[in-house]
């Protein structure tokens, strides 16, 4: 199945949930700001959820410095 | 010393009164008062805003000299002690609130409900996805202006405003994280943090384009 990353398509396996998702793309989950078809997703929900077919993740990875 | 009469009326000459009620009636929290957070408060007053809420937990220290707004005798204040006492030179009727606490993505909503913009100005890069969730969760409709992205010494140019949605903003080139050959540095926070002000004024007089850079 396929979902929409940052405007870019991408192939996963159904039942990847956004943590495992996260993972393979070597993303730091802890610097890293994510909508699901607009909803703001939790740190503490990526591993439980499941990224549905179509979906639209927006992505925003921040580094420090201030 | 100058009275309050004196310096509303330069600001109004200066920067046109329709402008400067506008900039007189606006409300802006300042997250993190390090390199970019203290440039940002320093513009903000030097032009006249109405009310800044100024957010830090931490002690001045000699290795802050080289990018933020302090000075060597207040080694060992609290930020927000030095930099009201700084921002009160500069214009010794602002209104400034001080909140000396470590801010967590849960108390932002309860500190900062009310501001017209939001200022993202934190060091830490954990704090940065959480205060934009913050933001746009529990505060949505308030604007803000994040910040990733300014160490070392690149090109000036790759800094650069996005709009990320209605109203929120990130500044920075996304990439240049502090690492060996490449501190925080004046030059390019100091960059960065104008860009931040610079959006945050833009907001509270109105204008929310999306320029698609």
């Amino acid at each position: 199945m396929r979902i929409i990353c940052n405007d870019e398509k991408k192939e996963i396996r159904p039942g990847t949930t956004l943590g495992g998702f996260l993972g393979e793309l070597g993303v730091n989950v802890d610097t890293v700001f994510i909508e699901c078809d607009g909803v703001i997703i939790k740190k503490n929900e990526y591993d439980t959820f499941v990224l549905p077919d179509g979906a639209k993740v927006e992505l925003i990875r921040f580094v420090g410095g201030g | 010393m100058p009275d309050r009469k004196d310096i509303a009326a330069i600001l109004a000459e200066r920067h046109g009164p329709e402008i400067q009620a506008r900039i007189e009636q606006g409300v802006v929290g300042v997250m993190g008062l390090g390199g970019l957070g203290s440039s940002v408060a320093a513009a903000l007053v030097r032009i006249g805003i109405g009310k800044l809420l100024l957010a830090d937990y931490d002690t001045v220290e000699l290795s802050n000299l080289n990018r933020q707004y302090y000075f060597a005798d207040q080694i060992g204040l609290p930020k927000t002690v030095a930099l009201r006492d700084t921002l009160l030179r500069i214009n010794p009727y602002v209104c400034l609130e001080t909140i000396h606490e470590r801010l967590t993505e849960e108390r932002i909503p309860l500190l900062f409900k009310g501001v017209d913009v939001l200022v993202e100005c934190f060091d830490d890069p954990a704090m940065k996805p959480a205060a934009l969730r913050a933001a746009r969760g529990s505060l949505r409709g308030i604007g803000y202006v994040g910040a990733s992205g300014m160490a070392g010494f690149g090109d000036n140019n790759r800094i650069v405003t996005r709009r990320i949605y209605p109203r929120v903003y990130l500044v920075g080139d996304s990439e240049a994280e502090v690492g060996p050959n490449q501190g925080l540095m004046a030059p390019r926070v100091g960059i960065a943090a104008h860009h931040q002000a610079n959006q945050a004024l833009r907001l509270l007089l109105g204008v929310d384009e999306d320029t698609g850079s």
